[in-house]
């Protein structure tokens, strides 16, 4: 039987809201027969959310409540998830309706290979006078999910879903609603193997994901790239002043010179060796 | 270029006028309704206050740089937000 954890605490006035919407996911997982653990309707903690993802380590994981850029929150002061054990999410679909989580938690977890991490890049947002429109756009991800969707189809169907139930808001007069149906349409992101991160503003990162694509340029992490730039400066010094003896003097190879070019095949090698394991993670 | 940078920097001040407009009738109607931005929560009422600030913060400045990206890519929202401006408040 297939596991699922929903953790959607209770303990102010918009997680009042999610709470309700994680019911009707409630009620969905078990119709499609999972076997759902249930943390919900009061605040949560760390240690017992830690304690069923180490046991489950296969678990379908659902977050419905506050967030931020790198974490999760069980109550208005505890974070379940955050950078520290987000290795906890390694092959776990992980759904989430909370707020910025999938602008750097999410993409670590991609990148400590997460199957898939469904999140927003922004502040979610919603208004009263559409709240069904809201909790169907919410909840629409899981649903084609469970009807056997890819997350990428889940993904391309929940942004269709938002436009028509946009059209509706505007044409019912709800102005306010559809500019924040928009805005929470533009944020959501699914990180998957086919469809990885494609956003940073880090200028190494950017370089990375330009020079090696994507999947492989998030694996690489900042030693990598510092030890890539130290590198290549060394050898850049090292050339500069060889070429500046050989013109000063005259032309004859040092053994220095012969163990520079060993230390760069080898450097070369490793590097090679190490992308290939990289790939094939 | 100074011109038409002008030219269109107006443009834009009166489409985001048109749609603050819009709202503020929207929000003016329905004063009680909600915003939930996070765990900031805002009525409609506050809403259309925060839009008679002439320093938006940064709330109301991505909430109308959304609209105005709607108002020129969606003919039926820009339809109503001309409707609704054209209104008296």
């Amino acid at each position: 039987m297939p596991t699922a954890i929903l953790i959607a605490p209770l303990f102010d006035e918009p997680t009042q809201y999610t709470y309700d919407w994680s019911r009707d996911l409630l009620s969905l997982l078990k119709s499609k027969g999972y076997d759902v653990i249930d943390l919900s309707n009061r605040k949560i903690s760390r240690s017992e959310v830690e304690e069923i993802l180490k046991q489950n380590p296969n678990i379908l994981t659902i977050h419905y409540n506050h967030g931020n850029e790198d974490c999760w929150y069980g109550s208005n002061t505890e974070k379940v998830i955050d950078l520290d054990n987000v290795f906890l999410l390694s092959n776990k679909e992980v759904y989430c309706l909370n707020c910025l989580s999938a602008k750097k938690l999410g993409v670590e977890a991609y990148k400590i290979g997460a199957i898939a991490y469904w999140g927003y890049v922004e502040t979610f947002s919603f208004t009263t006078d559409a709240i069904n429109e809201f909790k169907e756009f919410a909840n629409s991800g899981l649903k084609f999910r469970l009807e056997g969707h890819t997350w990428e189809e889940s993904l391309e169907l929940t942004k269709n879903l938002a436009k028509q139930l946009q059209q509706e808001l505007i044409k019912s007069g709800k102005i306010i609603a559809s500019i924040t149906l928009e805005r929470d349409t533009d944020a959501l992101r699914c990180y998957t193997e086919k469809n990885p991160p494609q956003e940073t503003k880090c200028i190494f990162r950017k370089i990375a994901l330009k020079l090696f694509g994507f999947k492989l340029g998030w694996l690489l992490s900042r030693r990598i790239a510092i030890s890539l730039i130290l590198f290549g400066l060394g050898i850049g010094l090292f050339i500069h002043d060889r070429i500046v003896d050989w013109v000063k003097l005259e032309c004859r190879i040092h053994g220095l010179d012969v163990g520079f070019i060993l230390v760069f095949i080898a450097y070369v090698l490793l590097t090679f060796d190490f992308i290939k394991w990289l790939k094939r993670r | 270029m100074l011109k038409l940078n002008k030219r269109s920097d107006d443009k834009m001040n009166d489409i985001e006028g048109l749609i603050i407009k819009a709202i503020k009738i929207e929000a003016l109607n329905k004063p009680d309704e909600k915003i939930i931005i996070g765990d900031v929560i805002i009525t409609y009422r506050q809403f259309a206050e925060m839009l008679n600030s002439k320093n938006h913060e940064n709330i109301i400045r991505d909430f109308l740089k959304t609209a105005v990206k709607l108002f020129n890519e969606n003919p039926v929202f820009k339809e109503n937000i001309l409707k609704l401006s054209s209104q008296k408040i």
